[in-house]
């Protein structure tokens, strides 16, 4: 178990140093900041002071060090639109992102989850054939477009709701439901699955026999069981609301991270990019690391070996 | 007390669906009338999709006050028809979907069969290549390589690439591990054959179904990746008609011009739906194991 930790911690020191390189590399691809920053009517020797104080006349590989030590410190440089400190400007946004977030999963769990296992025991009623209608509707329906017919009904055409925006808890109730959907498709899909597999089992019929209580045959003997694979899941859903709530918040113009990037994108704020994508990113394989220890942890097979 | 639950429970082991010969009719309809429109744009579509008419904007759809019978379908801001944009789209749609998966399966796929055939620290390296590719996360290189690049065509398949590789790695090793220990390879061994030859001449063969069942099931997956990043406006340009471009166009007009975002998203739906159900079908014809893919 300590060396698959460790493994897997060292795995993902390795892809934030790829991340790091590859946005390093692409930032200083897309043109020479000098151009960009320096005044028409600067002479040869004042750019050359300025790439000599900037430290852009240096070797890559050193110009990289000191962009990682930098961002270590805190330091991701200023926003061109803002003229403020990227950090500053993630700080104040990603509140709303993770409130967005936390919605999405609230709803997940309420629906996914009770929703897969009944689907599972009693496989073939009205109740499966909807829950495996809607998972199939749930991978098809693009999650922007979504978003838009949501606005279009229930802002526009009945006047319910706010759509755009974050304010009253009413604003979240849109962007939220349209967060969730894609998770809880998957998610209904999988625990179904899953839960079919543990439901032919000995020891579920076991349990049966027994003349346990169904409640207690289905929640404490099959779901625990079933639950394994859906924990895997957990990282997938993390990727699904992070790239969601990208697409998400510029539907709803919800004021987190998503749309901070997007808008830096029209805007060329290549700091604020740049920050942002690091940022998301070491989010992003910090939860993957977690979720594969919390799965050893939960997998004898795996936790039991040397 | 009830026992058709575990009945049922029994069924779920014991019960494959049958299996069925042909297609699913109406997805197959819905996808060859694609792919018919995709061919035929210029000589379907009764307008141009990247010029309108200043004059004829924001029509309506038919059934609707206002409507133009040449307009079915209405038309947007700038008065370009919506349907001859749809019917663009799926050129666009189908292109990035026939590309991107192409490139990313072959290379995928020529991965994972270097690793599973050749094994040792070959096989450990690239292994290694792909859990750090599918721990890095898809749609915020796409959203990086936008500001670096200009949006493009490219980008759009380089993001479907950076994504997809990893499975087809994955599965191919899988499978040319299994495939390796064949008594036909080790016939050919015998026979004299090389290495090269035994990969491509009897394993690749071999591989081709499953490589097939993958890439068709994530072609609906790419459609709306496509779309969505478009959508964003790191995808494919305006005014190129993709679909993604073409929701993110009638955004701000969904209170007086709902069609403009409605309809290409009905497109890319039915389009996805239809897609998915094929490739399930698919799957079960030719390769029922992939059940969990």
């Amino acid at each position: 178990m300590q060396r698959y930790i460790v493994g897997r911690l060292l795995q993902s020191i390795v892809s934030m140093f790829v991340v790091s390189v590859v946005v390093f590399a692409l930032v200083r691809l897309s043109g020479d900041p000098i151009q960009i920053m320096a005044p028409p009517e600067a002479t040869e020797a004042d750019i050359k002071i300025m790439r000599a104080y900037l430290g852009l006349d240096r070797p890559w590989p050193i110009q990289y060090g000191r962009f990682v030590t930098r961002a270590l410190q805190g330091d991701f440089g200023q926003s061109v639109r803002f003229r403020r400190p990227a950090l500053d400007l993630i700080l104040e946004r990603y509140g709303a992102t993770f409130e967005l977030g936390g919605l999405a999963v609230l709803i997940v769990i309420v629906v996914a989850l009770p929703v897969g296992v009944y689907a599972a025991v009693r496989r073939g009623t009205a109740l499966d054939y909807a829950a495996r209608a809607f998972a199939a509707l749930g991978q098809a329906v693009p999650p922007f477009w979504l978003g838009l017919l949501l606005v279009l009904v229930f802002g526009v055409l009945l006047h319910l709701l706010p759509t755009s925006g974050r304010g009253t808890p009413l604003h979240i109730i849109l962007p939220g439901i349209t967060l969730g959907w894609f998770a809880v498709a998957g998610l209904m899909r999988l625990t179904r699955s899953s839960m079919l597999d543990v439901l032919g089992s000995e020891y579920v019929k076991l349990a049966r026999i027994k003349g346990l209580p169904e409640r207690q045959v289905i929640w404490k003997h099959a779901f625990k069981n079933a639950a394994l694979p859906v924990v895997t899941f957990a990282a997938l859903l993390f990727v699904a609301l992070l790239n969601g709530s990208i697409i998400i918040e510029t539907v709803f113009s919800w004021p987190g991270l998503g749309l901070l990037v997007i808008e830096a994108v029209d805007s060329r704020d290549y700091p604020i990019v740049q920050t942002v994508v690091l940022f998301l990113s070491a989010m992003y394989i910090g939860v993957n690391l977690l979720v594969d220890i919390l799965y050893a942890y939960l997998n004898p097979k795996i936790r039991y070996s040397p | 007390m009830r026992i058709p639950s575990a009945a049922a429970a029994d069924l779920a082991v014991a019960g494959r669906p049958p299996e069925r010969r042909w297609p699913p009719a109406i997805p197959l309809v819905i996808v060859a009338a694609l792919v018919f429109c995709a061919v035929l744009a210029p000589l379907l579509a009764p307008h141009s999709p990247v010029e309108g008419s200043l004059g004829e904007r924001l029509i309506p759809p038919l059934g609707m006050e206002g409507a133009k019978p040449n307009h079915p379908f209405g038309t947007d801001r700038l008065g370009r028809d919506t349907l001859s944009r749809l019917v663009y789209g799926a050129r666009i749609s189908l292109s990035v979907s026939v590309v991107g998966i192409t490139l990313t399966g072959t290379m995928g796929a020529f991965i994972g069969l270097l690793a599973g055939f050749l094994g040792g620290w070959v096989e450990t390296l690239l292994m290694r290549l792909v859990d750090i590719s599918l721990s890095l996360p898809g749609i915020l290189i796409a959203v990086l390589l936008s500001v670096v690049f200009e949006p493009s065509f490219t980008n759009v398949i380089i993001v479907v690439v950076f994504l997809l590789w990893p499975s087809y790695a994955r599965l191919v090793r899988g499978e040319t591990l299994g495939l390796k220990q064949q008594e036909f390879v080790a016939l050919a061994r015998v026979a004299g054959c090389s290495s090269l030859t035994i990969m491509f001449r009897h394993i690749v063969p071999n591989l081709a179904p499953s490589i097939l069942v993958l890439a068709t099931l994530h072609v609906g997956y790419v459609i709306v990746l496509e779309a969505a990043l478009s959508f964003l406006g790191v995808g494919i340009p305006p005014p190129t008609p993709s679909w993604g471009v073409m929701v993110a166009d009638g955004r701000g007009l969904i209170e007086q011009a709902w069609w403009i975002s409605i309809l290409p998203g009905i497109a890319i739906l039915v389009t996805v739906l239809s897609l998915n159900i094929l490739g399930d079908w698919v799957r079960d014809r030719l390769d029922p194991k992939l059940r969990q893919v």
